[in-house]
C-alpha cells in the first residue's frame, strides 16, 4: 500500500493548506494526518519530475527521491531547497529575475516549533491584516538575515515555508519581517 | 477511478504544475505566472483558465458555485458546472454563494462580500493590461518587473483628455500591492475595489494565454486614477437623481442589468441572481 503523502486526496487536502499559509503569512496550517513531517509533506504535495529540488542537509533518504521520480539539484539552482533550520545558511538560492520572478525558489525549513523561541518577529503585508507575531525555535539567525539580502529587490526574491512535525508557516517574498525584543 | 478519469479530470502532473503556479502567483501578487495550459475537452475561451484553476483546488469537502455575467443558470455557468459534477465525484455544487467553498465566475465578483474560508476564481481572456501599448510580450515581462507603467498611464490619460473621463468600462487596470498592474479580468468597474483588501483569496485564471495570477488576501489593490480624474464606478441614478432599483427585489444597492421589457420600458434588474433571490426571500419571509 502506497504510504498516504504520495496519493492524490492527501496532496490535494495539503495543497489546500500550503495555500491557506501562503495566502495567510504568520498563521499556523495543520496538515491533514500523515505519519511524515510537514515538510516531506509538503513537498510529495508539490515536487515531481518536471520540477526540482535540493537537499543540501541531507534530511530525505532513497525513498523519497525513488517517489518523487527526481535527482538532487545543487540548491543554487533548485526550485525547492529543504533545510534544516537550526544549521546556517550555506548556500545562495535562486532569485529569480524582472521578466520571471517565479524562479525565486522556495525554501522549505524544517524548525522545532513556530512558537517559544528566543526572539519574537512582527511580520506585515500582503496577507496579514494588521501584524502577526512569531517566535520559531530551531531556526539560525543567518535565515532571516540572509532573506533580506535576497527578497531586497522586489519582484525577485524567495519565499519560504517553516515546517514543524504537523504544522506549516509560510513567509512569502512579500512578508516584511521584523525583530520586536 | 472506475469509469478510467481521473478525480478532477487533470492528471496528477498537471495539477503540481498549476499547484506550483498558484503558490508563485500568491507571493508575487498581481504577477502573471506562466504555465502549460492543458487541453481541455471544450474550446479555450470556455473558462478553461478558471476551470484548470478549479480542478487543480477541488476535493471531496468542497462545495462549488459556478456563475457567469452574475448568473448560475447561463449555458456558460451549467456547462462548467456539470462538467465539475462529472469529474469530481462527491463533491457539492450550490447556486448559494455563502454553502460555497470554492467560486468560479465569468464577468463578476459576487454582490456579497466573500468570506476568508472561501477561493474566488475569474476566469480570465486578456491577463495582460500592456498589450494595448507593447506588443512584445518579453518587452512586456521586463516592463512589469520594472513597475515601468508610464506608456500605459500616458494612453490612459489621452482617452481621458479625448472623452473627458476613463472610459474603460470593463478590466479596468488596476495595481495590485503598489507594484504589478493587472488585467482583473472583464468585470465592471463597480466589481474592482472588491480586489482591494478581500477578505478571500482570489484567483485569476486565462488559460488561452497560459497564465495564472492572484490577489491575495488583505492585500492593496487600487484602480489606476489621476489627481484630476478620480476613479468611480458604474452610476445607477436617474433623472430625478435617486438610485435605480431591481424591477425584482427592489434593491438599491446592487449592480443592476438595463434592459428593455415586452412594452419598450427601460427595466433594471440585479446582475447578480443568486442575490436578487435572497433578497426576494428576505422581503417575502
Ligand atoms: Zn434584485
Amino acid at each position: 500500500m502506497i504510504e498516504m503523502i504520495w496519493q492524490a486526496e492527501f496532496q490535494q487536502a495539503a495543497f489546500r493548506c500550503v495555500v491557506e499559509a501562503f495566502s495567510r503569512p504568520g498563521q499556523i496550517s495543520v496538515l491533514p494526518e500523515c505519519k511524515h513531517n510537514a515538510a516531506i509533506a509538503v513537498l510529495a504535495t508539490l515536487v515531481d519530475s518536471e520540477s526540482s529540488l535540493a537537499d543540501p542537509h541531507q534530511q530525505l533518504d532513497n525513498s523519497h527521491w525513488l517517489r518523487l521520480q527526481i535527482k538532487p539539484t545543487a540548491p543554487e539552482l533548485a526550485a525547492f531547497i529543504l533545510c534544516q533550520g537550526t544549521l546556517p545558511v550555506d548556500f545562495e538560492p535562486c532569485q529569480g529575475t524582472l521578466a520571471s520572478p517565479e524562479l525565486g525558489a522556495t525554501l522549505v525549513l524544517m524548525v522545532a516549533a513556530m512558537n517559544g523561541g528566543d526572539t519574537t518577529y512582527q511580520l506585515t503585508g500582503p496577507g496579514i491584516e494588521t501584524a502577526v507575531h512569531i517566535a520559531p525555535q530551531g531556526l539560525d539567525i543567518s535565515w532571516f538575515k540572509q532573506r533580506s539580502g535576497w527578497n531586497g529587490a522586489f519582484p525577485l526574491g524567495v519565499d519560504m515555508l517553516l515546517a514543524t512535525e504537523e504544522g506549516i508557516l509560510a513567509l512569502p517574498r512579500t512578508t516584511q519581517i521584523k525583530e520586536i525584543n | 477511478m472506475s469509469n478510467g478519469i481521473n478525480f478532477a479530470f487533470l492528471d496528477e502532473y498537471a495539477k503540481r504544475e498549476i499547484r506550483r503556479s498558484v503558490i508563485k502567483a500568491i507571493c508575487i501578487p498581481g504577477y502573471q505566472v506562466p504555465y502549460s495550459s492543458r487541453e481541455m475537452p471544450m474550446g479555450r475561451g470556455f473558462g478553461t483558465g478558471g476551470l484548470q484553476l478549479t480542478l487543480a483546488l477541488i476535493g471531496v469537502t468542497d462545495t462549488v458555485k459556478v456563475i457567469d455575467q452574475g448568473s448560475d443558470d447561463s449555458v456558460n455557468a451549467v456547462n462548467l458546472r456539470k462538467f465539475i459534477e462529472m469529474t469530481c465525484p462527491g463533491i457539492a455544487t450550490t447556486t448559494r454563494l455563502q454553502e460555497a467553498t470554492l467560486i468560479q465566475s465569468r464577468h463578476r465578483i459576487p454582490e456579497q462580500a466573500l468570506r476568508a474560508d472561501q477561493i474566488l476564481v475569474l476566469q480570465v481572456p486578456y491577463p495582460d493590461a500592456l498589450v494595448i501599448v507593447e506588443p512584445s510580450e518579453d518587452k512586456r515581462k521586463v516592463m512589469h518587473g520594472e513597475a515601468d507603467y508610464s506608456r500605459l498611464l500616458v494612453k490612459l490619460y489621452e482617452d481621458i483628455v479625448k472623452f473627458d473621463e476613463i472610459t474603460i468600462s470593463h478590466r479596468y487596470p488596476t495595481r495590485i500591492n503598489d507594484h504589478y498592474i493587472i488585467d482583473p479580468s472583464p468585470i465592471p468597474r463597480y466589481d474592482v475595489p472588491k480586489l482591494h483588501n478581500s477578505k478571500a483569496l482570489i484567483l485569476f485564471g486565462a488559460g488561452r494565454e497560459k497564465k495564472i495570477y492572484a490577489v491575495p488576501p488583505h492585500c492593496p489593490a487600487e484602480p489606476l486614477a489621476f489627481d484630476d480624474v478620480p476613479f468611480r464606478i458604474e452610476d445607477f441614478t436617474d433623472s430625478r437623481g435617486e438610485r435605480r432599483a431591481c424591477k425584482l427585489c427592489g434593491s438599491q444597492e446592487s449592480f443592476l442589468d438595463e434592459f428593455i421589457d415586452e412594452q419598450g420600458e427601460r427595466v433594471y434588474q440585479c446582475s447578480d441572481s443568486d442575490y436578487c433571490e435572497q433578497q426576494q426571500e428576505l422581503a417575502h419571509g
